[in-house]
C-alpha cells in the first residue's frame, strides 16, 4: 500500500478514536439509552467513505470501535453495540450513496442507523424490548445530528481536495 | 432507476401517513387518568377515574376521598369526632336515652351487617368487638395468646344486642361493634355507586386490597394482581374483568408470632381463635359490600364447605390459595383468570 | 451538497413518521403500576410503584440502591464509574427505562400488565 495512504490513514484513525473519546465526554441526556453520541466521530468515516472506498471506511471504523475499547470502556455491552453500529452505519451510508443521496442524507442514515444498531444490540443482550420505544426520538436526534456533521463533512471535503 | 426509487418512496410515505392517521383518530378517544391516594380505615387506598373531563374528575377524586374519611370516622371503633356519633359514639356514650340517634349511613352499614350475620350462619359478626379487643392486646404485646376461657368471658355480647330503629336510631346498649369485616368493601361500594352515578363509568379503586372497576378505559379488561401470601410483591394470579369487585382475606398479612406459630387478624365468632383453613381466599362478584363479606365468611370456613357454598351462588366466583400452596377455583371462576 | 428532491423527501417523511410516533406513544397517558428490576436479563424483582420503598441490589460492580416515591422510581446510588444511572432521575410512564449498563442492572416500567395489586 502507499505510504502515504497508510500516514493518511493513521491520522485518520487517531482522530477519529479522539473524536470518539472525546464525544463520549458529553453525556447526552444522562446515558438513559447507552452509547447515544454526537457523532463527531462520523465526520472522519464519512470523509473516508468519500475520499476513498467503503472497504477503507469499514476498517477503520472497526478498528476505531476496537481502539476505543482498548483505551476507554473495555470489552462489555458497550463494545458489541458500538462495533454492530458503526458497522451497521457505514453499510447504510455507502448504500445511501450507492443511491445517489446527497452527504447531508448519508450522514443522516448513518446517524440513524449507527444508533437503531446500538439500541436493537442492546435489546438483544439485556433482552429490554422497552427500549424500542426511544426510537422515534432518536431519529429525530439523527437527523439533526447527521445533518450538521453531513455540512461539517462536505466542507471539508472541499477544502482538502489538493492536501489529501 | 432514480424515477422508480421516488415513486416507491412516495407510496411508503404515504402508506404511513394512512397507517399513523387511522392509529391517531383510534386514540384520540383515550381518556386521561386521574388519581388520588389517601389513608383512611387503617389502609392507603388508591383512586384512579377516566375522564375527558379535567374539572369532573378531580371534583369526583375529591368526593371520592370525603366519602371515604366520612366512612372511616363512622366506622371508627377508638375515635370520637365531633358532632358525629360512631362506633366509638355508640360505645361510650353517656346519654341516658334508651335509643341514641346515630347517623343514617351507619345505621344502613349496621343493617347490612345484621344481615350478613343471618346470611353467614353467625361467622360474619359484627358484635365480636370484644373478643376482637383481646386479641389486638395480645397481639400488640406479642406475649402470649388469650386462653379460652379469657375470650369466652369477653365475648359478652352478641348480634341481636344490636337493636335498630326507625331508620337512625340504635338502643342504647353501649355494644363494641367491629365493622372491620365489612367497612372497606361496604364504603367502597358506595364510592362506586357514586361515581356511576356522577357518570364516571371508567374507574379503578383499591383499598387496602378491596378493589373495585369499572368499565376499562380502552375497552379492554382490567388486569387485576392477586398476592402471592408466600412472598410479598410478587403475584400468583392475574384476574381480568370489568365492573367487578375483587377482595381478598388472607392470614399473611397481620399477624403475630409466638412459640413458632402465626396468629392472624381474621378471629372465628365460633372458636373465638383464628382460623387455618387456607392461607387466603379471593372472592369475585359486582357488589364490592357483597364480596367483602363473603372473604371474611369463606376464609372462615374449610375450602370444602366454601366451595359447596360459592358453587350454589350465582354471579359469585372465589379462589383458594391452601395452605400446600395449591390455588383452588370455584366453578365459573376460570373465566375471571387471565394468567 | 446538493440536496436533491429524493433527499428531502426522505428526510421529511422520517421526521413525519418520528412525530406521529411520539404524538401516538404520549396519548398513553397512564402511569405505570410496576416497574421490573433485572440483573443480566434474570428479572430480580417486581416492584409495586404504589408503595413508597426503597431496595437495595447487588449490581456487578457492588449496590444500586432504588427509590420508589409517589409512583416514580429511580436510582439513589449506585456502584460504577460515572453514575450515570443515578444522574438519570425519576422514571414512571410505562416502557420507559434506566439502564446502569456497568451493573447490569436494567429498570424498566411495566405497560399494562396490571392495573392494581390484592393484598
Amino acid at each position: 500500500m502507499d505510504i502515504r495512504k497508510t500516514i493518511n490513514f493513521s491520522m485518520l484513525l487517531a482522530l477519529s478514536v479522539v473524536l470518539s473519546i472525546f464525544e463520549s465526554l458529553i453525556p447526552i441526556i444522562n446515558g438513559s439509552i447507552p452509547g447515544l453520541k454526537l457523532g463527531f466521530a462520523n465526520i472522519v468515516i464519512l470523509f473516508i467513505l468519500y475520499r476513498y472506498k467503503f472497504k477503507d471506511a469499514i476498517y477503520l471504523s472497526i478498528l476505531r470501535v476496537i481502539l476505543v475499547a482498548l483505551l476507554r470502556t473495555g470489552f462489555g455491552i458497550n463494545f458489541i453495540f458500538s462495533l454492530v453500529g458503526a458497522i451497521l452505519s457505514v453499510s447504510a451510508m455507502f448504500i445511501f450513496k450507492k443511491l445517489k443521496f446527497s452527504i447531508i442524507t448519508v450522514s443522516v442514515m448513518g446517524s440513524i442507523f449507527h444508533i437503531i444498531g446500538q439500541i436493537i444490540t442492546t435489546i438483544i443482550l439485556l433482552d429490554t424490548f422497552n427500549l424500542i420505544y426511544y426510537l422515534p426520538y432518536l431519529i429525530i436526534f439523527s437527523v439533526i445530528t447527521g445533518f450538521i456533521i453531513g455540512v461539517i463533512t462536505n466542507e471539508i471535503l472541499e477544502r482538502t481536495k489538493e492536501i489529501i | 432507476m432514480q424515477d422508480r426509487i421516488n415513486k416507491l418512496i412516495w407510496l411508503i410515505v404515504i402508506i404511513l401517513i394512512i397507517i399513523f392517521g387511522i392509529l391517531f383518530i383510534k386514540n384520540k378517544n383515550i381518556k386521561k387518568e386521574y388519581t388520588s391516594k389517601f389513608y383512611y380505615m387503617d389502609t392507603y387506598i388508591h383512586v384512579k377515574v377516566y375522564s375527558d373531563d379535567f374539572e369532573k374528575a378531580n371534583k369526583a377524586l375529591k368526593e371520592v376521598e370525603k366519602m371515604y374519611k366520612e366512612y372511616h370516622e363512622l366506622t371508627d371503633r377508638y375515635n370520637s369526632y365531633d358532632k358525629i356519633n360512631n362506633l366509638y359514639y355508640i360505645r361510650n356514650n353517656e346519654s341516658d336515652d334508651e335509643y341514641i340517634k346515630i347517623d343514617k349511613r351507619l345505621y344502613e352499614i349496621l343493617e347490612y351487617g345484621k344481615d350478613a350475620y343471618e346470611k353467614t350462619d353467625g361467622l360474619v359478626n359484627i358484635s365480636m368487638g370484644n373478643v376482637i379487643d383481646v386479641w389486638k392486646k395480645y397481639r400488640d404485646n406479642k406475649n402470649g395468646i388469650p386462653s379460652k376461657k379469657e375470650l369466652k368471658k369477653s365475648n359478652t355480647e352478641d348480634i341481636d344486642d344490636i337493636i335498630l330503629k326507625d331508620g337512625n336510631k340504635i338502643k342504647n346498649n353501649h355494644v363494641n361493634i367491629d365493622l372491620g369485616s365489612i367497612s372497606k368493601g361496604y364504603t367502597t361500594q358506595k364510592v362506586g355507586e357514586y361515581l356511576d352515578k356522577i357518570g364516571i363509568t371508567e374507574y379503578l379503586i383499591n383499598a387496602g386490597g378491596n378493589v373495585l372497576v369499572g368499565k376499562h378505559y380502552e375497552d379492554s379488561n382490567y388486569k387485576i394482581g392477586i398476592e402471592d401470601p408466600n412472598n410479598k410483591n410478587d403475584i400468583f394470579t392475574v384476574l381480568k374483568g370489568n365492573n367487578i369487585s375483587v377482595v381478598t382475606s388472607g392470614g399473611y398479612e397481620r399477624y403475630y408470632e409466638y412459640e413458632d406459630k402465626k396468629y392472624h387478624h381474621i378471629i372465628s365468632p365460633k372458636t373465638l381463635y383464628p382460623t387455618d383453613y387456607m392461607k387466603s381466599v379471593t372472592v369475585i362478584t359486582k357488589d364490592s359490600a357483597l364480596a367483602d363479606m363473603l372473604s371474611t365468611y369463606l376464609f372462615l370456613l374449610s375450602i370444602e364447605d366454601g366451595k359447596d357454598y360459592i358453587n350454589n351462588l350465582e354471579d359469585v366466583e372465589a379462589i383458594w390459595y391452601t395452605n400446600d400452596d395449591e390455588i383452588v377455583l370455584s366453578d365459573g371462576a376460570k373465566k375471571y383468570v387471565h394468567k | 451538497m446538493f440536496i436533491n428532491k429524493k433527499d428531502k423527501i426522505l428526510i421529511i417523511s422520517l421526521l413525519l413518521i418520528s412525530l406521529f410516533s411520539i404524538l401516538i406513544l404520549n396519548l398513553n397517558q397512564k402511569q405505570g403500576n410496576i416497574a421490573y428490576v433485572y440483573h443480566d436479563n434474570k428479572l430480580l424483582k417486581k416492584v409495586d410503584l404504589n408503595i413508597n420503598k426503597t431496595y437495595t441490589f447487588d449490581g456487578d460492580k457492588g449496590k444500586v440502591i432504588v427509590t420508589v416515591k409517589n409512583k416514580k422510581i429511580k436510582v439513589d446510588k449506585e456502584t460504577s464509574e460515572y453514575h450515570l444511572c443515578s444522574k438519570m432521575g425519576y422514571i414512571s410512564r410505562p416502557h420507559e427505562t434506566i439502564i446502569c449498563l456497568p451493573n447490569k442492572i436494567v429498570i424498566e416500567i411495566g405497560g399494562n400488565e396490571v392495573d392494581t395489586v390484592v393484598r
